[in-house]
């Protein structure tokens, strides 16, 4: 009897701690990591885990759903107590959102050696944010906005109706390509940076701060002039392609 | 018996050198003819005197001056060596202008054939790297874990410069099915550069219908006007007429179609 209770007061003490740190984590320090979320913030550490954790703090609780999961139309059910399901599928962890409509807003960290993918398509969603990632970043989104701060590519980044903002490390690895359609892509890099450049906007403008001296691509003698801008910075290095159809672009210097 | 024969037998019977038979012969010759027996005794002064001769010693006096002589010789010939050291050395340096000499030819003479060998070796290696280049590219565009490893692959396409089928048919193949809109939008980018391409075109006009994604379907659109293929108005049309089209890719595409007719 009195055992029991020992064991039930362990086991409480336990899901107390487990409510209380909002934390779940997957042993993966290389690999993809794959979010199917509407909202996330995404950011580097030194680890070997990738840890997950809630930045609601639990203010979304529903009482009425006390003592039942929620399963999704995937019939996954959240398997880490933050609103969201993540499977290891050995290289590739996947993590999907349970709820449709309200994505629960996630913090990663994620250990240096994991490419970090966020794909999302429907329009209710918010900001996926990726902070301090010197990890590569595939981003495929159709209403995000999307923030990046201190990383270094390699970048993939496109997003149909939201708009980025990158801002880069001193070192940046290649490739580097930033699309919207409707968005603006504003840039900001080391004002030393060695690059190609191709910017681009159909219907937009261009801005780029007076310190990046563009040379500007001839062939054969001939500068082609068309609504996009290729030339090298500082020598030439990198490959950076910046790309709107409506939106703006903008380089600036850090 | 004649007498050069009788000569011989003789100087052997004198040296003692005859068997029996021959031995008796020679002393019945003697007997019986005293001409053969005095030229016996010739024979035998001469041999004698040879005998003599043969072992006579040098004297103790022309040994001491030979003995002078060969240190006067050697002292002498010391001499020289230190006198002339000179010449030596420049027939070291002779030896070694030689040295130089032959194997410079000889070098030349290998440098020549090394010089056809190399130009070949060398176009090999171009070769080689080529292909190296061209399977390194094609892992890269294969690389199904990282897209900017495949958009990194398709810049190395572009930066070969000039396509051949087996570089064009992998960037269609990206443009039309990699997962990723970045990556198929570069592979749009590196095929532009290729248009004039009868090959390239056919591909830039029937990938319309199979892009899906806004972003490559509004680039692609772009790029088919300016190439000014009038063959895909029809296409354009359908993508107006589809209510899953977003906005800015019918846009786009009636702003082809008002172009290109």
């Amino acid at each position: 009897m009195k055992n029991k209770k020992i064991i039930t007061g362990i086991v409480l003490l336990l899901i107390a701690g487990c409510v209380q740190a909002q934390e779940f984590k997957v042993a993966k320090n290389s690999g993809r990591l794959e979010l199917y979320v509407g909202k996330v913030t995404v950011e580097g550490y030194d680890g070997n885990e990738i840890i997950f954790s809630s930045k609601d703090g639990g203010k979304d609780r529903d009482e009425r759903a006390e003592g039942l999961r929620s399963v999704n139309s995937l019939g996954l059910s959240d398997n880490t107590g933050l609103g969201i399901n993540v499977t290891d599928k050995g290289n590739v962890v996947e993590v999907r959102q349970l709820k449709k409509t309200n994505a629960p807003n996630i913090r990663v960290q994620v250990p240096k050696g994991v490419i970090v993918s966020f794909t999302h398509e429907s329009q209710y969603g918010g900001e996926a944010v990726f902070k301090n990632l010197t990890n590569e970043i595939e981003v495929s989104a159709q209403y995000n906005s999307i923030e990046l701060d201190n990383v270094t590519g390699p970048l993939t980044v496109k997003t149909i109706y939201g708009h980025v903002e990158a801002t880069f490390s001193s070192t940046i690895k290649d490739p580097i390509s930033i699309v919207s359609v409707y968005g603006y892509v504003d840039v900001t890099l080391p004002q030393a940076t060695k690059a190609d450049l191709k910017l681009s906007t159909s219907y937009g403008e261009i801005f780029v701060a007076p310190e990046f001296d563009i040379k500007i691509e001839a062939t054969g003698g001939m500068v082609h002039y068309s609504d996009k801008v290729v030339g090298k910075i500082n020598g030439g290095g990198i490959n950076i392609d910046l790309a709107c159809n409506y939106g703006k672009v903008y380089l600036r210097k850090k | 018996m004649e007498k050069q024969k009788l000569e011989s037998m003789l100087i052997d019977y004198i040296d003692n050198r005859l068997n029996t038979v021959d031995k008796r012969v020679v002393e019945q010759e003697l007997v019986n003819n005293a001409e053969s027996y005095k030229l016996y005794e010739e024979l035998k002064e001469v041999m004698h005197l040879m005998d003599r001769s043969a072992r006579i010693e040098p004297s103790a006096k022309l040994r001491a001056g030979f003995d002078d002589l060969l240190k006067e010789e050697m002292t002498s010939a010391r001499q020289t060596k230190t006198v002339f050291f000179q010449p030596a050395l420049y027939r070291v340096a002779a030896a070694v202008a030689l040295l130089i000499l032959g194997g410079g030819i000889g070098f030349w003479i290998s440098h020549q054939r090394e010089e056809r060998q190399l130009a070949e070796r060398e176009r090999l290696e171009a070769l080689e790297k080529q292909m190296q280049i061209t399977q390194q590219m094609m892992a890269m565009l294969q690389n199904g874990q990282s897209a900017s490893q495949r958009i990194q692959g398709v810049n190395v396409a572009v930066s070969m410069g000039k396509a051949d089928d087996e570089i064009v048919n992998a960037l269609v193949k990206t443009m039309n099915e990699d997962p990723n809109s970045n990556v198929r939008l570069a592979a749009l980018d590196a095929l532009s550069k290729f248009s004039d391409d009868a090959a390239v075109r056919k591909a830039l006009v029937t990938s319309l219908q199979k892009q899906k994604d806004p972003v490559v379907q509004i680039s692609l659109i772009q790029l088919l006007v300016k190439m000014k293929e009038k063959s895909v108005v029809n296409d354009l049309r359908k993508i107006v007429d589809d209510e899953k089209t977003m906005q800015a890719v019918k846009d786009e595409a009636y702003s082809g179609i008002l172009r290109l007719s």
